[in-house]
């Protein structure tokens, strides 16, 4: 049953349907925010701001509140990538985005490193397209960008992928077959 | 295949930990949220002073109503003009765009001369100030305006003329004029003009003497009929500056193009009045004369006078007097009494000068002595005030009114203060100042903003 974050006719208040929603959902949101950063403590980060700004404008969310939250993850995230100061404090894996020797045999990478190897907005739109099931159009929709950017990015990060770890290249299929 | 992707993907978020959400998410993001009302209604309050403090500093616009033609009236408060508006350019001309050649203005309520020699007549239907460039109006010679006899204007009792002195110093087409030989040139075209103010048509009083004639100043009568005058012949006159004076003065009947001489001997600081008969009654600190056309008449005045403006009455010669609740009387035989003022007027050391009747009253003048507003009243002879108006203390001595407008019901009428375009100075302290509040606003806000921001996360 979908979370509203008014009225739902239960009786219970703002502060209790917020609660409700936080210990129903953050772990559906923690996994999403690793997979979003590549790292435990910048997703925790991630949640717990995305809580504290829904918390904030919890009288302008109108029905489930998910798509809000999640929404300011992937926000936040892209917004904390352009912030220098952020990547100072957190060294976000994007500083080895710098090219990496792709005939490196010795080079053997997990899809865990490759994706920590991405550039921020190159995961986050792997993240919505593969893990949270959303189409180039709600992809889009949900970063603020159009779908041919996201059709663009999603094809470079796999791509990337590719190059990276060639050994995943049965993970992302071949190369006509990257936006599928 | 991407399908294998997106269970790798899966698999990857299963074993991400659960994040921790402190239990106090909610009540900071209140707290917040009332952060965010107080700073933005911080905001509007401040945008709303910077534009209320704006607007205030504008010049008034809630003015009133403007009346009608059909109720001409005195304003209830004469306005000083801007300093500014007087200014010259470098041959002498007004360079002020509000200053206009277009003298049909109408039926006016007051007019004076600013003291850098600017007539201003302020029209009976709507209050407008009008700032006029008079032909040959002896203001606008630098020299003359600020010469001993300054050049006057006076308006009619029933505002429909205004007389001035006049004097082609610059007679048009004249090129050798600048280089004359005073001497040996022909004395400067000068002496009186009556403007109608309605049609625009000008009546001119030449009067000969010596190199020209400076008139100082001009009388009405009641009737707005005759008119006295006194001035001063010019022993040598230019351009650019003028010799010895002999005072002068003298008498137009109505409509006249010629000026009857009045022997004023040593007079020269006489201050006169005419009535609807052609009486001119002219006073200084010792003697009075009267004179109807024929050998002058004079009595020693036998009291202390101050003879500025003057007004005649059935009692005698109203003038004024260095005490603003004070004017003074001079019967025929040249007795003084006065006037004082009852009730609640304020005193500031100033002066009161008589500038017309109303029935059986005396309007006066009020000035303080400080740079408070004078008062407008209107004054009977058991010493009886009633306060009318107000005058701000710019504006010169040379103000005269059209007491002809004015009546027992309605003295004087609601108009709106004029709205004279801004100096270069106000624009730019306008402009300057709009900058500093907007970035002051904007620099408290996004100081405020990162702060509370800060102190969420």
């Amino acid at each position: 049953m979908p979370f509203t974050a008014h009225d739902d006719h239960s009786g219970a208040s703002a502060e209790e349907r917020f609660n409700a929603f936080v210990v129903a959902r953050t772990p559906a949101l923690s996994r999403t925010a690793y997979l979003l950063t590549g790292d435990a403590h910048l997703a925790e980060d991630l949640v717990q701001t995305a809580l504290f700004k829904a918390a904030r404008s919890w009288h302008r969310i109108e029905g489930d509140p998910e798509p809000y939250v999640r929404r300011i993850l992937y926000t936040q995230n892209v917004s904390w990538w352009r912030s220098r100061r952020r990547m100072r404090e957190h060294a976000l894996p994007e500083q080895y985005d710098a090219a990496t020797p792709a005939a490196d045999p010795d080079l053997r990478l997990t899809l865990e490193q490759a994706l920590g190897r991405l550039t921020t907005r190159q995961r986050t739109v792997l993240v919505l397209r593969y893990f949270e099931d959303l189409t180039e159009v709600q992809a889009a929709e949900v970063l603020g960008i159009g779908a041919g950017t996201v059709k663009s990015i999603g094809r470079q990060a796999l791509a990337r992928l590719r190059t990276l770890a060639p050994e995943l290249a049965e993970l992302v299929g071949e190369p006509a077959g990257g936006s599928a | 295949m991407t399908g294998r992707l997106r269970e790798e993907l899966q698999r990857l978020g299963e074993v991400a930990p659960v994040v921790e959400v402190p239990a106090d998410t909610w009540s900071r993001g209140r707290r917040a949220r009332r952060r965010d009302q107080a700073l933005t209604l911080a905001a509007v309050a401040a945008v709303l002073a910077v534009v209320g403090g704006l607007v205030a500093w504008l010049p008034q616009r809630d003015q009133p109503p403007v009346a009608d033609t059909d109720s001409l009236g005195v304003p209830e408060r004469l306005y000083s003009v801007p300093e500014r508006m007087s200014d010259r350019r470098l041959d002498d001309t007004w360079s002020s765009g509000e200053v206009t050649d277009d003298l049909a203005v109408g039926v006016a309520a007051a007019a004076w001369v600013t003291e850098a020699g600017l007539p201003v007549v302020v029209d009976a239907a709507e209050g407008d100030y009008h700032l006029l460039d008079l032909p040959d109006f002896g203001g606008n010679n630098s020299h003359v305006a600020d010469g001993f006899t300054p050049p006057t204007v006076a308006l009619a009792p029933d505002g429909r003329s205004l007389a001035y002195s006049y004097a082609s110093l610059d007679p048009e087409g004249d090129e050798a004029f600048e280089t004359r030989d005073a001497a040996a040139a022909e004395p400067i075209p000068s002496g009186l003009r009556v403007l109608d103010l309605v049609t625009g048509d000008l009546r001119t009083v030449e009067i000969a003497g010596f190199d020209g004639t400076a008139v100082s100043q001009i009388a009405w009568s009641p009737g707005s009929t005759w008119l006295a005058w006194v001035g001063a012949h010019q022993g040598t006159w230019t351009p650019d500056g003028s010799g010895a004076e002999f005072p002068t003065g003298g008498r137009v009947a109505p409509g006249a193009t010629t000026s009857q001489p009045l022997r004023l001997g040593d007079h020269e600081s006489a201050t006169l009045a005419v009535d609807d008969t052609g009486e001119v009654w002219a006073v200084d600190e010792g003697r009075l004369v009267r004179w109807t056309g024929g050998e002058p008449r004079g009595v020693a005045v036998r009291g202390d006078i101050w003879p500025r403006h003057a007004v005649l009455t059935s009692g005698g010669l109203a003038v004024g007097t260095r005490d603003e609740l004070e004017v003074g009387l001079i019967d025929a035989r040249g007795r003084v009494s006065r006037i004082q003022a009852n009730g609640d007027l304020p005193v500031g050391g100033g002066s009161a000068e008589v500038l017309g009747t109303l029935g059986d009253d005396l309007v006066v003048r009020t000035r303080s002595a400080d740079d408070t507003d004078g008062q407008l009243l209107l004054l009977s002879t058991d010493g009886a005030a009633e306060v009318v108006g107000s005058v701000e203390p710019g504006v010169p001595d040379t103000l005269s009114l059209a007491t002809g407008l004015m009546t027992a019901e309605r003295p004087s009428v609601e108009r709106p203060a004029p709205d004279w375009p801004w100096s270069y100075e106000r624009w730019v302290l306008v402009l300057a100042g709009l900058a500093f509040a907007v970035a002051t606003v904007a620099s408290f806000v996004t100081w405020l903003r990162r702060r509370l921001k800060g102190a969420s996360t």
